[in-house]
């Protein structure tokens, strides 16, 4: 009660980090040991993008491009 | 207390997402297609549009001319139009009711009647897309130095030398690039107010009809492109710097400091600031981009949205009672533009009411508007994510975001505050 009735201080921030740190935590605990019972490897986005489209904006990048034609982000080096 | 219950609130609205929001609303909605009736023939008339835009210039052309006169900031128009009424005015007007920019815009009127229209002619050079928003971006910075550092403060009269600067390079883009095509890159206010119009719940459908759409749903929208970040984290850091600017602290450490030392020292704490909410983002971004195996600019531009209501919160919290008290410097300016004892409307005497707003409905209205901004943005991020990502990676791009948004609130909270 005295922390909450405390008004000013750096410990008003406790209890938003303490909640930060559940969300955190916890959906973290949950996919790991989903990865461990079903053995499967980590979903990764990147690898399920289509090679040759923007990241940015997904537009089709040609090879010989080094931006993209349609939102003018670099795409290669 | 305030700050404890706002990263409270925060973090209740992430957990609430989380579970509630869980296919996307914003992103990838259809666009709505206005009907005709004698309330859109009005509102898509030409001759009434043409109405604004002609009024609209002739009032720049005022603003501009006193805007030249030696005289000090609350004798002529120039100052109270230009910093209150135009730049914070305009910025409400946007976020509630649409881009209205787009009509009120002398340049655009410019553009058009000298014949810089794409329609009209082909411009001389494509706009280079690598460019994206730099322009922008680069001449929102020089707007808000102007405004914040204030370094000609000592010389009345340098706002109209800008303002005709301004309107030169704006010209010289439409002249080089065409009308349109600078408006959307290169013209700091069009880029600038187009953003805040986006969290309107009014639109315009691609036959100019207008429609109805939820509240910031027009962010989801929005097309990513180079410098758009940048001019977003010049909009968002150069408020944050405005509310710093005034705090004991910087006075402890600049108030002995005046001339050109001055000038230094707040150039360096607006790119400072800059620097400091840009590096907060990219380390969210950074943590985000870990996740989903793209580093941390894909993510960054890909968020970038997110950040809008942010920066139009900033501007409420910052400048509501500037908006609101200022601002009514500018009703007897307007009967008296130029300072020559003139009463043009009557209202040449009429007094400042600085009882309109009381410092707690002022401080009342700063949280309400630092949360629900910094909401608005976990949704829209949300939003995104899900569209973006699978549900688990999704949730896990965000955590970092709500950390730095709780960190925003909690900052933005302590600014005004002291």
């Amino acid at each position: 009660m005295r922390l909450l009735a405390h008004q000013g201080g750096w410990d008003e921030f406790l209890l938003p980090v303490l909640i930060v740190a559940l969300v955190l935590l916890v959906p973290a605990l949950r996919h790991r040991r989903r990865a461990v019972n079903d053995g499967a490897a980590e979903e990764n986005p990147r690898a399920a993008r289509e090679p040759g489209t923007c990241p940015y904006c997904g537009a089709s990048v040609p090879l010989a491009e080094e931006r993209c034609p349609a939102c003018g982000f670099r795409v290669r080096r | 207390m305030f700050v404890f219950g706002a990263g409270t609130a925060l973090v209740i609205s992430f957990v609430a997402l989380a579970s509630l929001w869980r296919e996307p609303r914003f992103e990838g909605r259809p666009e709505r297609r206005g009907r005709a009736s004698a309330l859109q023939r009005v509102l898509t008339n030409r001759m009434l549009e043409w109405t604004v835009r002609i009024l609209s210039l002739g009032f720049f052309a005022v603003v501009m001319i006193a805007s030249f006169l030696p005289l000090s900031p609350t004798e002529t128009i120039g100052p109270v139009v230009v910093f209150v009424w135009f730049w914070v005015g305009l910025a409400f007007a946007h976020a509630f009711v649409g881009n209205l920019w787009a009509t009120l815009s002398p340049f655009d009127t410019l553009g058009r009647l000298l014949g810089f229209d794409e329609s009209e002619r082909e411009p001389t050079r494509p706009y280079p897309k690598a460019w994206g928003t730099w322009p922008a971006a680069i001449l929102l910075f020089g707007f808000v130095w102007l405004e914040l550092v204030d370094p000609f403060a000592g010389r009345p009269g340098t706002l109209g030398f800008a303002i005709a600067g301004y309107t030169l390079i704006t010209l010289g883009g439409m002249a080089v690039y065409g009308r349109r095509a600078w408006a959307r890159h290169g013209e700091a206010f069009a880029v600038y107010l187009g953003l805040f119009a986006r969290m309107a719940p009014l639109s315009r459908d691609p036959d100019g009809l207008v429609v109805w759409r939820p509240p910031l749903a027009g962010l989801a929208g929005l097309e990513p492109k180079p410098g758009l970040l940048a001019l977003i984290l010049v909009a968002l850091g150069s408020t944050t710097f405005d509310g710093f600017g005034r705090s004991s602290l910087w006075g402890d450490w600049t108030g002995a400091l005046t001339g050109l030392p001055e000038t230094i020292a707040e150039t360096a704490g607006l790119l400072g600031t800059i620097l400091v909410v840009s590096g907060l983002y990219a380390l969210a971004m950074s943590v985000a981009g870990r996740i989903t195996g793209e580093g941390w600019h894909v993510p960054a531009v890909r968020f970038a949205h997110s950040l809008v209501p942010i920066a139009f919160a900033y501007v409420v919290a910052h400048y509501l009672s500037f908006l609101l008290i200022e601002g009514q410097l500018g009703i007897a300016a307007l009967s008296d533009p130029f300072a020559r004892g003139w009463n043009l409307f009557g209202t040449a005497d009429h007094l400042v009411n600085l009882a309109l707003l009381s410092a707690t409905t002022i401080w009342y209205a700063q949280v309400v508007a630092i949360v629900v901004g910094h909401v608005s943005g976990v949704i829209l991020a949300h939003d995104r994510a899900i569209a973006a990502y699978p549900q688990d990676v999704a949730l896990r791009t965000q955590y970092a975001l709500l950390a730095v948004m709780v960190v925003f609130t909690a900052t933005g909270l302590l600014i005004l505050s002291g």
